[in-house]
């Protein structure tokens, strides 16, 4: 049970790592916490699992960074994430915003996690949009950090420059999408 | 790049300031791009996760794929509703009378128009040699009604949109009346309210009460709809047919009403006299219309005044008149199970009565 002590060493790692049997057994473990948190605060079981993987996501990118420390257990802080997320979310669809405030205070986590994932979901959404072939060699480019050759060759340009001239079109649409998503 | 060519990038940036500037954007929406991504990738891996753990569950069809899947269907149905034999305009040959509202009660009639038809049934019975002639429960029902008055046929519905006491029903249930009186049985609830508002072009009408009446109640569960119906959307209402409150779903099925009216959609539904005046609303619960008539000639077929239309009259009179359907506590209801909706909706639903 990695829920009930102290985070280890090894378990950061692991987390870091982002090792699948991991991932799951805090799936696991803690999901079921926070679809009953979401579901008894007015939300769905679509919902709440939008909300533990946007935590689980800040987890992975908090564990990453350098500086993290945890002092207080694994569960406490994941659901300490989700239900700051859910608060958040519900008081920006004005649902119910006196519980938000009340319960505002106790949370040590930082304000601008929702404000990261409704910006990256926009990124992203802006990506999936683009259509093909645009969306894939975006993809290519700049998170699989391939090489213009490579795209050049995967998708059967005559040569890098031409990928190279393909890739500024797209990401000149791209940044379209996100300032009108954002 | 080489050292040399690194080095000498690396002055540029120092003494150029528009192309340090330029690179910077560039690095800041490169990492932005990468984060999205990453973010994307990140959630489909815990995607999938989540469905090895609760395989049963969830089947995912992602967005893109159901516009797509969509866009098809109306294409699909529009084909098909293009008559192909050019009879354009035989629906404008049939005759009026198919239209049908829906009041409960007609103008001027006291309202026992069922205990008639029971006993023209019952009449045929002995008329066919059936000796034992007995009383249906429904008939010892409206003689129970004739003593009670409250007890009596709602005249139709109405539903309440504004903590500030207004309600929204169809238009041909008022008529000439001022006030009418309205009653929720399961709050325990009877108490009037005047006409506010009639719409001179479409069949519906805002109704006001003393506000003092409708305190207690919680906020409005549903708001208007704030897109456009498709068709074959799921949609549900809850009327007052008969003297308790009643539930029936049903499809859109048109885009036009009654005659081709764009201010109307038809849905393919039954619907019985009583239910003018219903609210009727999407499969998350928000409100897409008013019910206020059927077809009398075809079978399951209602028509239901737009939501946009309402909600943009609704809108001019904020502005223009001194009423203040103040619609801003009402809030979503985020269930998905339809009894859990219908709880939260239903004593927002009110029965029409004579004044």
């Amino acid at each position: 049970m990695i829920s009930k002590t102290e985070i280890s060493v090894e378990t950061i790692q692991l987390i870091r790592d982002r090792d699948p049997a991991m991932l799951k057994t805090i799936y696991k473990e803690i999901y079921p916490m926070v679809e009953k948190y979401v579901r008894e605060n007015s939300g769905s079981r679509d919902d709440a699992k939008d909300i533990f993987q946007d935590s689980m996501f800040l987890l992975i990118k908090k564990v990453e960074s350098a500086e993290f420390q945890l002092s207080s257990k694994l569960s406490t802080f994941l659901f300490g994430i989700s239900k700051n997320l859910w608060l958040k979310k519900i008081t920006v669809k004005k649902l119910d915003t006196k519980a938000y405030f009340a319960e505002k205070s106790f949370l040590d986590v930082p304000e601008d996690d929702d404000q990261k994932i409704i910006r990256l979901t926009a990124i992203k959404r802006g990506i999936d949009e683009l259509g093909e072939p645009c969306s894939s060699i975006i993809k290519a480019f700049y998170y699989f950090k391939k090489s213009m050759q490579e795209i050049a060759e995967e998708f059967r340009y005559a040569n890098p420059k031409t990928a190279k001239n393909q890739k500024y079109k797209c990401l000149m649409r791209l940044k379209k999408f996100i300032i009108k998503g954002s | 790049m080489s050292a040399k060519e690194m080095n000498a990038f690396e002055e540029k940036l120092k003494v150029d300031e528009s192309f340090r500037k330029e690179f910077e954007e560039y690095k800041a929406y490169s990492t932005a791009i990468f984060e999205g991504e990453e973010y994307g990738q990140i959630r489909q891996s815990l995607e999938e996760i989540h469905r090895d753990v609760y395989p049963t569950k969830t089947f995912f069809l992602r967005k893109p794929f159901l516009i797509a899947v969509s866009t098809a269907a109306i294409l699909v149905l529009s084909l098909l509703i293009i008559d192909p034999f050019g009879l354009e305009g035989g629906e404008m040959a049939v005759e009026a009378n198919e239209y049908n509202e829906l009041s409960g009660v007609e103008e001027g009639e006291v309202g026992e128009e069922d205990v008639a038809s029971e006993e023209a049934y019952v009449e045929a019975d002995t008329n066919e040699g059936v000796t034992d002639v007995h009383l249906s429960p429904e008939m010892v029902i409206t003689e129970d009604s004739l003593l009670d008055a409250i007890n009596k046929k709602p005249l139709g519905t109405a539903f309440l949109i504004s903590e500030k006491g207004y309600f929204i029903t169809a238009k041909h249930l008022l008529r000439k009346k001022k006030k009418v009186t309205l009653q929720q049985k399961k709050l325990g609830l009877t108490f009037h309210a005047k006409k506010v508002y009639v719409d001179s072009l479409l069949d519906f009408a805002i109704l006001q009460c003393d506000p003092k009446v409708v305190d207690h109640l919680s906020a409005v569960p549903f708001r208007f709809y704030k897109r456009q119906m498709e068709l074959g959307e799921e949609v549900f209402t809850l009327g007052y047919p008969k003297r308790d409150i009643v539930y029936t779903e049903g499809n859109v099925s048109s885009e036009t009403g009654f005659k081709s009216d764009t201010n109307y959609f038809e849905i393919s539904m039954p619907s019985n006299p009583g239910y003018s005046g219903a609210p009727l609303f999407n499969q998350h619960g928000d409100l897409v219309g008013i019910i206020t008539a059927n077809n009398s000639k075809k079978q399951s077929v209602t028509y239901a005044v737009r939501h946009d239309y309402i909600e943009h009259k609704i809108d001019e009179l904020m502005q223009t008149d001194s009423l203040n359907i103040d619609m801003r506590t009402n809030y979503r209801t985020y269930n998905k199970k339809r009894s859990e909706q219908i709880k939260k909706i239903r004593p927002f639903i009110f029965e029409i009565h004579r004044f």
